[in-house]
């Protein structure tokens, strides 16, 4: 029997030794404002629309407000995204 | 929606199945391995309205679940992703100094051995279907032995998956790839070019359009490694044995250290076999012009690699002529509707031209706008030269004469998302059929698109690639 010993080509990713904590959530959307944020992928804006108006059927209260973005999505309107809205949805298109 | 996790607000993005895989692995790179995701069947890119919708009603319970709940902080994982989540948690991420972990593999004899290792690696996704050499702590060492760095420096975070690519690292793929240890300088220069392209590197690894980096070699280190830059220099050949080895670490540098690997952060539809490995130099024998570094601003006893992220390549035959004119309208007529439209949208645009040399610690580089990067035939640059055309003159004759008809602009343009087409380009969308049909546009936005170099051997054949984005050039440094 023989044994090969080879080292292990894989890198460490950043994210593995800076890891973030997820946003704490609210266990209700209700009186929520909701963003959707489209990156412009064709069928994305579709998607999005139809997921806030679910949300608003379940939320009747809640504001739905969306943000046409683009790939990769400008700073500052994803800064403005956040000033407004308090949770997000997104869409890939993919 | 990363950004907005990390910003304290909650956020979940749709994805379709086929990408789960992706976006579990890009929650991971940027640190919220937690993140879930609304998992639909289909992307909805490619099916039709009605479908769209009917997907999304059948997720909205877990969109609103992923707002309002925390996962269990050993959760997170759905659809297709879990299998990768599982194989993130295996043993090889290893410890967080970047030292390489021993793997042991068994065999009847060496060769079984051997044949294991290939059998195992190729199946973890740490390898390109080839088999590889083993990277034993010997050869490593050896491979090591060809820069003057120490093994466990981070030289860049590479993308898609923000890898931290270590000295060691680098040279256990390049062991892999059949690389020499004089070869190991080049391909970190070339790992640091595409770190330098910052999110545009991302863009083009995981889109799904097919695209693989080309490494272009210049400087006296082209004679020094041998690298071949004449007949079929881009071919398999025992000419281009350094080539084709420097290409090919390249690529299972991305695989293992940046994780672009299929249908996990490589995500092509179809994909490209010039991915195996793309290498090649400047013939600066046969050139009549001044080399390319030395274009852009580097000295010419300096070395560069310049990577480009390739999509198409056309052949340029023309063998009839002795007319320089002739021959740049071949170019022209060739290449006319390849590399996407003139800027009238944004999307995944480069932010401006950063075409000035910087220097810093790592050495000297360059940002070029991406467009076409023409490998010249010695025998196309001979013709230019006799005439007196310099490379300067032949860029801009290009720019000037490459136009297409308005109306092939706008065919896409209208159907761009409003705030995806440019201020200057909105015309395209007001304009009348008879506007559209008898205005011609430059098919590019300027000379600086279009990148000439002389490669190649006998024959009048030159190859036009398009770039999928910006090119980056960087200088080969820390050679032992």
């Amino acid at each position: 029997m023989y044994t090969l010993e080879v080292l292990n080509p894989d890198a460490v990713m950043r994210g593995q030794i800076e890891s973030h904590e997820m946003a704490p959530r609210d266990p209700s959307l209700a009186g929520k404002k909701v963003g959707l944020i489209w990156n412009a992928k064709r069928g994305g804006d579709i998607a999005l629309d139809r997921a806030g108006e679910q949300i608003k059927k379940r939320y009747p209260d809640v504001e739905v407000i969306r943000f046409d973005g683009n790939m990769p999505c400008a700073t500052d309107l994803l800064e403005k995204a956040m000033q407004e809205c308090d949770v997000f949805v997104g869409s890939t298109g993919d | 929606m990363l950004v907005m996790e990390r910003h304290g607000k909650p956020a979940v993005a749709i994805v379709s199945d086929e990408f789960a895989a992706n976006a579990r692995m890009s929650s991971v790179a940027f640190g919220i391995p937690g993140n879930r995701f609304a998992v639909v069947p289909d992307s909805p890119e490619g099916i039709a309205p009605e479908k769209i919708i009917e997907e999304i009603d059948a997720v909205v319970d877990d969109i609103i679940e992923y707002l309002t709940t925390v996962p269990p902080p050993s959760g997170g994982s759905n659809g297709a992703a879990a299998a990768v989540a599982e194989r993130l948690e295996e043993p090889p991420v290893g410890e967080h100094t970047g030292a390489a972990q021993v793997e042991a593999y068994t065999g009847l004899d060496q060769l079984d051995a051997v044949e294991n290792f290939n059998r195992v690696f190729i199946d973890k996704g740490r390898g390109d279907g080839f088999p590889m050499a083993p990277p034993t702590a010997k050869r490593v060492e050896e491979m090591l032995s060809g820069t003057t760095r120490g093994r466990d420096e981070v030289i860049a975070i590479l993308q898609p998956g923000m890898g931290l690519a270590t000295v060691e690292k680098i040279a256990i793929n390049c062991v892999m790839g059949g690389c020499e240890p004089n070869h190991l300088p080049v391909v970190m220069a070339a790992v640091k070019a595409v770190e330098n392209m910052g999110f545009y590197a991302r863009s083009w690894l995981m889109s799904t359009s097919a695209s693989a980096p080309m490494v272009f070699i210049s400087g006296p280190i082209v004679e020094e490694l041998g690298i071949h830059t004449g007949q079929c220099t881009l071919g398999p050949s025992k000419w281009s044995k350094a080539n084709i080895v420097i290409g090919r670490a390249l690529n299972l540098t991305l695989m293992n250290v940046g994780y672009h690997r299929p249908r996990e952060m490589d995500l092509d539809t179809i994909g490209t076999p010039l991915k195996w490995s793309m290498c090649t130099g400047e013939n600066e024998e046969r050139s009549p012009w001044q080399s390319f570094h030395v274009d852009h601003g580097f000295e010419a006893h300096e070395n560069v690699v310049t990577v480009i992220p390739v999509g198409n390549q056309i052949e340029i035959a023309e063998f009839v002529s002795s007319d320089p004119r002739v021959l740049l309208n071949e170019f022209i007529y060739g290449t006319i509707s390849h590399g996407g439209p003139i800027g009238v949208s944004n999307m995944g645009s480069p932010p401006g031209d950063r075409s000035h040399t910087v220097t810093d610690p790592s050495g000297k580089r360059k940002s070029l706008p991406g467009g076409l990067f023409i490998l010249m035939a010695p025998e196309h640059a001979e013709l230019l030269a006799r005439f007196g055309w310099g490379k300067e003159s032949a860029q801009n004759y290009l720019w000037i004469n490459q136009k297409y008809p308005a109306k092939w602009a706008a065919n896409m343009a209208k159907w761009w998302p409003a705030q995806t087409v440019r201020e200057e380009w909105k015309w395209l969308l007001e304009a009348s059929d008879y506007e559209l049909d008898n205005t011609m546009l430059q098919c590019r936005q300027s000379p600086s698109n279009y990148h000439i170099v002389v490669v190649g051997g006998w024959g009048a054949k030159s190859i036009v690639l398009t770039t999928s984005g910006a090119i980056s050039m960087m200088e080969v440094t820390d050679r032992a």
